[in-house]
């Protein structure tokens, strides 16, 4: 009780402190700048860029407490980052319309991709490196029946509801047949996917070890990688036979391409310096991290997807050599869920949100009926049995980083439709929804399955 | 996360092909750098030192910037802002984590003395030779533009370099002496931090302190709330410490303070504090020193170029005035500490400049990119460099 208190008053500390110092910022605003003895004045930085160091300690520490907070009371960290992130983010401010400054202003949010994406490319890594050859080798079969199972469940559901319900949704009323059965595909495609970042934080939040805790990584590793080729050729269907349509097809092959070849080169260059060095590896790995973010950002690759490529080949390739640097990975990861979930969290978009929230609760239920359905069957279909077969769905409702980028992606190839805001919005809503919803139901699910080590 | 499929930029292709190339060298030279002719270069006094200053990443920094290949601009170090004040913040704390009461308590007065006088005189004169080269230069006659800068170079003069493995020999037969060197090194760094810190502060707007205090108490009670009372792993203490670095940065960014000055003092509480976690957290700062101090000479040598010739009379100037001052002020304030000629050599170890000073005119550029700030960068660098040579020299002498 007394470190739940002294908890709760370390935040209420940092609300206040930041509080008054946005207030203070917006009051000093327009001060003008005295110039030099050259009569040089400085550089103004663009608006945000200044103080996004205020952002980003005002995330990460605000996480940290919430999510010891959430710890104490038996529910997972990243979800107190996640909520951390909803309560100081741009998004809730400008929903309640709130009349003091936000504290976290959207301008200094952006700033933090590029630290978004270097935190991106370490889950990657890690998630890349509990994939092994010889568990694939064993349990291959399997997975490819649960996978199968899973998406053939969440497509006959959310397909179906939404083609049943499409007279009462009017982003699919107004459409024509073919555009109403091409969005009704789109949406249910959307809806298989899930998020490697939230299953690799709650295994190694949980230390859970195990059928389930393997088999619910492998599947969402390689589930993201068939839902980046299905939903990048879907949307390449939209614009078939004119120029954006071969552009986009060229897009994906460099996408899924480039990702892999660029995490083929990083796993390289690490297992070189992971065999020639005696020193600490904390630095290699944050510097590596970095540079595929920024590989990301200039060859327009996937930060996640070269991530998991360097982690997979480094852990099965060279386990000997890569131990040190997985081992070395563990000090940083705090920090990089703490930040990734918290950022997540900011950018959920409470506005859409409220609108929606009826469509995008049904798409939830009909989702999670689908995954449940799906895994039952698959279970039996593939062999799996006990605690694994019933807590198994758990694994598969979180959803963040992938999708938010995948409906991105929508967005960017619909941008000249006049529904494109509404699709976007639903797609959000529903991420949103199972973004705070996933990480307890797959914390649940790892304790009742009897897998959790801590 | 997966960005979306764009165009590939060809412009882009080619920065990052030459990014990999940059990269290969760099993995080739790490390479090199192990094998055993490099080892028996390293050994040799002068490679010794420029590899142990910081030398070599500031001209990593030069080779990657717009006087090398361009592949960095200053304008993306200014865009990485928030982790360059991540960084600043990370220097400024870990100059406060030597603010130990027991450490402080220990030091003899004659080392207190030698320190405070050094101080003192390092500021005026520096100041003063600052002020006047830059009024010379400018032409201004305003001194209330130019006393910032010119506190910074004094700031700049204050101390000397506490490494002393590249003047071996010099100390073989004095290892007192050279503890008292190292030890006057660590507290000349604190006074320069605190005096470049207030250098970059608008001392007449007096909330401006009163609010940095403000957010390291916050920072404080935050950083307990969270580690104090349990065990927490390596993991959560550098969450926490970066968590709280951050924070203390960007609310002096946001206050138009350098961090420096707010992380220190979080630093001086921190280091005060009980509790094993923030010990382990003192030995993860403490660890990663030489990495910190690498990056930002790589920054400075990013951030150099593109100002006029003054900065060069103003180092001419800076490296005078410690040849003069340094080695006459040792030899008279601490007069009992040089007993014998083999020690009274180590006087020579108080020319080179202190690799705060870097980490200063970093700051001062960080937060206000502007040509003064520039060009004192600049002169400090030059200054850094020249002085570093110049013990190597004296040891030809004697």
């Amino acid at each position: 009780m007394r470190r739940l208190l002294s908890l709760v008053a370390g935040m209420l500390v940092l609300l206040v402190a930041v509080a008054l110092l946005r207030t203070w910022i917006a009051m000093e605003a327009g001060t003008p700048t005295m110039p030099g003895p050259f009569g040089d004045l400085p550089v103004a930085p663009p608006p945000g860029l200044g103080t996004a160091a205020l952002a980003l300690g005002l995330l990460l520490l605000g996480a940290f407490l919430a999510g010891e907070i959430l710890m104490v009371v038996g529910l997972p960290r990243v979800s107190g980052a996640l909520l951390w992130g909803v309560l100081v983010g741009p998004e809730l401010h400008a929903t309640l319309r709130l009349p003091w400054p936000a504290l976290l202003p959207r301008e200094e949010l952006d700033y933090l991709e590029l630290i978004d994406a270097l935190a991106v490319s370490l889950i990657g890594l890690v998630a890349g490196s509990e994939i092994r050859i010889p568990f694939l080798r064993q349990a291959g079969g399997r997975i490819g029946k649960l996978i199968a199972a899973d998406m053939a469940g969440v497509l006959a559901m959310v397909g179906g509801g939404l083609w049943a319900a499409a007279g009462m949704i009017p982003l699919l009323a107004e459409r024509t047949l073919g555009h109403r059965w091409y969005l009704v595909l789109l949406l249910a495609a959307m809806a298989v996917a899930n998020s490697p970042a939230v299953v690799t934080a709650m295994l190694r939040e949980t230390g859970a070890t195990g059928v389930m805790a393997r088999t619910a990584l492998t599947m969402t590793v390689v589930k993201d990688l068939l839902l980046v080729i299905l939903i990048s050729g879907l949307l390449a269907a939209w614009s078939v036979g004119d120029a954006a349509g071969g552009s986009a097809a060229s897009g994906v092959a460099w996408h899924l391409v480039g990702s892999m070849g660029v995490g083929l080169v990083f796993a390289a260059a690490l297992a070189l310096i992971a065999a020639r060095t005696r020193a600490r590896l904390d630095l290699v790995i944050l510097l590596a991290g970095f540079a595929i973010a920024l590989a990301g950002e200039l060859l327009a690759i996937a930060p996640l997807l070269a991530g998991i490529t360097a982690g997979f080949t480094l852990a099965n390739a060279a386990p000997v050599r890569s131990r040190r640097l997985f081992d070395s990975i563990d000090n940083l990861l705090p920090t990089t869920y703490a930040l990734f979930f918290a950022v997540a969290g900011a950018r959920i978009s409470i506005d859409a949100l409220a609108t929606l929230w009826p469509v995008a609760a049904g798409i939830v239920l009909l989702r999670g009926s689908g995954i449940w359905m799906g895994l039952w069957a698959g279970g039996r279909w593939a062999g799996l049995a006990g605690p694994p077969r019933s807590w198994l769905w758990t694994s598969m409702i979180p959803q963040a980083g992938v999708s938010i980028a995948l409906a991105a992606q929508a967005r960017a190839m619909f941008r000249a439709e006049p529904w494109v805001d509404t699709l976007h919005a639903l797609l959000l809503s529903v991420v949103a929804i199972h973004e705070l919803l996933g990480p307890p139901l797959l914390r649940l699910g790892l304790l009742r399955s009897g897998e959790v080590r801590r | 996360m997966i960005t979306e499929p764009a165009p590939v930029d060809l412009d882009s292709v080619g920065r990052a092909i030459a990014v990999m190339i940059v990269a290969t060298a760099a993995l080739l030279l790490a390479f090199l750098s192990v094998t055993r002719p490099a080892a028996r270069l390293a050994r040799r006094p002068l490679a010794s030192a420029l590899l142990g200053g910081g030398w070599l990443a500031l001209l990593a920094g030069l080779l990657l910037g717009p006087g090398g290949f361009e592949l960095l601009r200053p304008g993306s170090v200014l865009e990485l802002r928030p982790l360059t004040q991540l960084g600043l913040a990370w220097i400024g704390f870990l100059v406060g984590l030597q603010l130990k009461r027991s450490l402080v308590t220990a030091v003899p007065p004659l080392l207190w003395r030698w320190v405070l006088v050094d101080a003192a005189a390092s500021l005026l004169v520096g100041t003063l030779l600052g002020g006047a080269v830059l009024m010379w230069a400018s032409g201004a006659r305003d001194w209330t533009a130019t006393w910032p800068c010119a506190a910074l170079a004094g700031a700049a003069t204050i101390g000397w370099s506490g490494e002393l493995r590249s003047l071996r020999g010099f100390d073989a037969s004095s290892p007192h002496v050279a503890a008292m060197v190292r030890a006057g090194a660590g507290l000349c760094t604190v006074v320069a931090l605190v005096m470049g810190g207030l250098a970059t502060t608008d001392l007449t707007e007096s909330k401006w302190i009163v609010a940095t205090i403000a957010v390291v108490i916050a920072a404080a009670v935050s950083l307990r709330a969270a580690l104090g009372g349990r065990v927490v792993a390596d993991g959560g203490i550098i969450l926490a410490l970066l968590a709280t670095l951050s924070l203390v940065a960007g609310a002096a960014a946001a206050i138009v303070t350098g961090p420096l000055l707010g992380a220190f003092l979080l630093g001086m509480v921190v280091t005060n504090m009980p509790g094993g976690s923030m010990r382990r957290m003192e030995r993860l700062v403490m660890e990663s020193e030489p990495a910190v101090a690498a990056i930002f000479f790589l920054l400075a040598g990013v951030l150099l170029g593109g100002v006029g010739d003054w900065p060069w009379v103003l180092a001419l100037a800076m490296v005078g005035g410690r040849l003069v001052l340094k080695p006459w002020i040792a030899s008279r304030v601490p007069a009992t500490l040089w007993r014998d000629a083999a020690s009274s050599r180590m006087q020579a170890a108080v020319v080179r400049q202190a690799p705060i000073a870097v980490a200063l005119a970093v700051a001062a550029v960080m937060s206000r990119y502007a040509e003064t700030e520039r060009g004192v960068l600049l002169a400090v660098v030059i200054t850094g460099m020249a002085s570093t040579v110049m013990p190597l020299l004296w040891r030809g002498r004697t």
